[in-house]
């Protein structure tokens, strides 16, 4: 006789989505939290709207065909993408906003600043950590056992089958039976160790944007078992954030969004990248990786004052001045080199009417890289500028499963394992991001893995 | 008054990383208020204070509470503001002292004038009154006595809230005119406690779990209060019918700050307010009691005691109302009004 019926590993959006299906479904579940209470929800706090397929409802502003869907994300990915589990999660993805509003979650209509999001996308009050507070107390209203704190060390293997499970909680070791598993227990981002045998000595410039308890250790357990990886290394979502933020959990508020408004200079002074290729939203998710292949992982984006009203507001105030050669002194740049870039990048500029909302006139001519859009004189004082670094979410290189959510072996397969969300996110997409996608992973693999874990005994 | 540099600078940090967030959007005015702005003046930040009903929605929600180096605890940080935004505009400043131990003073102020009350009634009428000789209403107070009394005490209050409350708008408005429309949608926001909902997600006071309690039990204070203050306009004509409908109005009083006190016992700490005082509250609580206690007796000469305890307890609240926890409606008021303000002519 097991002690339960299903473990849950990890504490975010889709393992609470399977603990909540298994107790639904009657069965014994315990959930496993790395993280303290205060801490809990994984990188599921960061989130706050999900991207789903649908025709006009009530929780966004028009339709969003599959199709369509499918479009954006092959279009991100590079058409890079397993087509079979990709649009499984599209077709799931339609139930997911009802499933969402029966568990407690209540969403929103009108959110200000994201238009480009508000039809394809839900937003739901309150943010990631409103709703992982609703699903706690609905899984713990259902009688889910919730450990937090709970470290998983090692998985029981007998053959292709997990016997049981041992974790550590405060500092004691603890076994448990389980007919099933599911691991959801997110990428492994805050593990510096891992991130620099990928990334190399880089990776102490990054900051990680994601929960410091997403350390990868079930992940790690299970390939060293045998199981299957899929996805690149180096895939994540990496964004542009301010180097000044905190080294882990950053979440949303390191976020500078003025990229595609003024000029980005790496630390030799010099423009790398088309700021203006694209509509921000469609180009927020490069720039990490981006700044990840400049020296020294730094870069600098530089506005003048009549440009300081088109982003949103930053959580860190701006490097200021009026002169433009001493705000280049105080960011330690390369005066005469940066100086030269910008003035290059200045002559280059051809006039056009600025709109940010769309792919505007505003564009450069003759000059390496171009600005395609949005490019307007730097000339203006007082000058301003944000220091960037690459932002690491969370990673793509994943636990490879079938359409069942079961994970794959390199021969075969485990019997009793299933996973969801971020520990599996490469098996739809292993470069690129569309914003709100993690969730429905997360959610859709998440009911799925819950439902498998309780249908046959 | 001179700020509390220290807090003022924490508050507009924390503000300004909520800015760059933005999850909080929906929950009450605080957010959009927050959001039409990019940087925090003094002014601002009392207007937020004062606009934030302390449902603690925002506390729940966010991800970078402590233990997160970021130490984000925006009804905290904003209750300290609400604070000082009282003390500030004290008038006369003397009285900041007797603000910050308003308790003291409350239980002061009721034992003086319930003492020189029972006095007054032993001078007129003899100690029987209180056990023996059913003395009526009218009898006891003659209207035109307590018509003087009721009376000054209003314009009193009046007065003081008025000068406050300009100093207050003048703080926060940077120049703009009240405006009619606006002042209709806020009086509308105070009937309908529209920043007692969480946005629809309930209010998350005392603990995580949102409900409407709180938004039950604070109507029920505030519109018992207002009945109980339209029947006193009546005392003359003092009948079975303005009674009873007085003795409502206590019972809604009593239940109404009994919750909120017992809420406040079982509050979550982690999001209050340095300074909090429970005091008014309590008065609120005792002026509930004694209205049914007096009402139940009336048939009895005891009633009397009774009674002069309330009346004791009301003049005390009036009288200290320029000086305790009482401003809030004056400084919320105003707040909404401002954000109705912002809100037309940002749609416009």
């Amino acid at each position: 006789m097991n002690d339960y019926d299903v473990v849950i590993v990890g504490g975010g959006n889709a393992a609470l989505t399977a603990a909540i299906t298994c107790a639904e479904n009657g069965r014994k579940a315990l959930l496993l939290e790395s993280a303290p209470l205060l801490e809990r929800g994984g990188n599921t706090k960061y989130t706050r709207d999900i991207r789903y397929a649908h025709q006009e409802d009530k929780f966004t502003l028009g339709n969003y065909p599959k199709r369509e869907l499918l479009q954006d994300l092959r279009s991100v990915s590079r058409g890079d993408i397993d087509e079979k589990i990709a649009s499984l999660v599209i077709n799931e993805s339609e139930e997911i906003p009802s499933w969402m509003s029966a568990h407690g979650v209540i969403f929103k209509r009108e959110i200000r600043g994201t238009i480009s999001l508000s039809r394809t996308n839900a937003f739901f009050l309150g943010g990631g950590r409103a709703l992982v507070n609703t699903y706690y107390r609905r899984a713990e209203k259902l009688g889910v056992n919730i450990l937090y704190g709970a470290e998983v060390q090692r998985f029981m293997l007998k053959g292709n089958r997990c016997e049981s499970i041992a974790f550590t909680q405060e500092g004691k070791i603890f076994e448990v039976k389980s007919d099933y598993i599911i691991v959801a227990s997110g990428g492994f981002e805050a593990n510096l160790k891992m991130l620099k045998e990928i990334w190399g000595d880089a990776t102490d410039n990054f900051i990680i944007r994601g929960t410091k308890y997403n350390t990868g250790i079930p992940f790690q357990r299970l390939v060293e078992n045998g199981a299957k990886v899929t996805g690149d290394p180096k895939g994540g979502h990496m964004v542009a954030v301010d180097a000044r933020g905190p080294k882990f959990d950053g979440g949303i508020i390191t976020r500078i969004d003025a990229v595609p408004i003024g000029i980005v200079l790496n630390k030799s002074g010099k423009r790398f990248y088309d700021e203006g290729e694209d509509l921000w939203p469609k180009r927020y998710a490069i720039w990490g990786h981006l700044i990840a292949e400049q020296p020294d992982q730094l870069a600098y984006v530089i506005i003048d004052s009549k440009m300081l009203d088109d982003f949103l507001p930053t959580a860190y105030p701006a490097f200021r001045s009026d002169d433009i050669r001493e705000l280049l002194l105080q960011l330690g740049l390369p005066v005469d080199e940066a100086i030269n870039t910008i003035s290059r990048f200045n002559k280059g500029v051809v006039d056009g009417r600025f709109d940010r909302t769309k792919l505007d006139d505003c564009h450069t001519a003759g000059i390496e890289p171009p600005k395609s859009h949005w490019a307007r004189r730097i000339d203006k004082p007082p000058y301003y500028a944000f220091p960037l670094r690459p932002g690491l979410t969370f990673t793509y290189m994943s636990l490879k499963v079938d359409e069942e959510g079961r994970v794959q072996k390199e021969d075969g397969e485990f019997e009793n394992i299933f996973a969801a969300g971020e520990v599996m996110s490469g098996n739809v997409l292993s470069r690129g991001y569309l914003a709100g996608f993690g969730l429905t992973i997360g959610t859709v693999f998440g009911i799925i893995a819950g439902k498998n874990a309780t249908s046959v005994k | 008054m001179v700020y509390d540099k220290g807090l003022m600078e924490e508050a507009s940090r924390q503000l300004t990383i909520c800015n760059a967030c933005r999850y909080c959007e929906g929950f009450c005015d605080v957010w959009d208020a927050i959001e039409r702005r990019r940087e925090f003046s003094h002014g601002d930040l009392l207007h937020l204070s004062n606009l934030c009903h302390d449902c603690r929605a925002c506390y729940y929600a966010c991800p970078f509470i402590p233990p997160h180096e970021l130490m984000i605890n925006i009804p905290k940080v904003l209750g300290d503001v609400r604070e000082q935004s009282y003390e500030k505009f004290v008038f006369p400043k003397v009285l900041v002292r007797v603000m910050r131990r308003s308790g003291l003073a409350y239980l002061f102020l009721t034992t003086l004038i319930f003492v020189t009350t029972l006095y007054y009634v032993f001078l007129l009428h003899g100690l029987s009154a209180f056990y023996e000789t059913s003395l009526t209403m009218q009898e006891l107070f003659p209207y035109p006595v307590f018509f003087v009394a009721e009376y000054s005490l209003y314009i009193y209050v009046f007065f003081l809230w008025f000068i406050q409350g300009r100093s207050y708008w003048k703080d926060i408005s940077n120049g703009r005119k009240m405006n009619v429309k606006a002042i209709g949608r806020a009086i509308l926001d105070v009937f309908t406690h529209k920043d007692f909902k969480g946005g629809g997600a309930g209010c998350n006071y005392p603990s995580e779990n949102g409900s409407l309690f709180r938004l039950f039990a604070h109507a029920s204070v505030m519109f018992g209060f207002i009945i109980d203050w339209i029947t006193i306009l009546f005392y003359p004509f003092a009948n079975v019918v303005v009674i009873s409908i007085y003795f409502i109005g206590s019972v809604l009083i009593f239940a109404g700050a009994g919750l909120l006190l017992l809420m406040r016992f079982k509050a979550d700490k982690k999001p209050d307010s340095k300074s909090i005082s429970s005091a008014f509250t309590a008065m609120m609580f005792s002026t509930g009691a004694s209205g049914i206690i007096f009402i139940t007796l009336i048939s009895s000469p005891e009633w009397i005691i009774f009674f002069l305890l309330r009346d004791s307890l009301i003049a005390a609240i009036f009288i200290m109302a320029p000086f305790t926890k009482f401003l809030h409606p004056v400084y919320r008021f105003i707040s909404l009004v401002l954000n109705r303000y912002e809100e037309i002519n940002q749609l416009s």
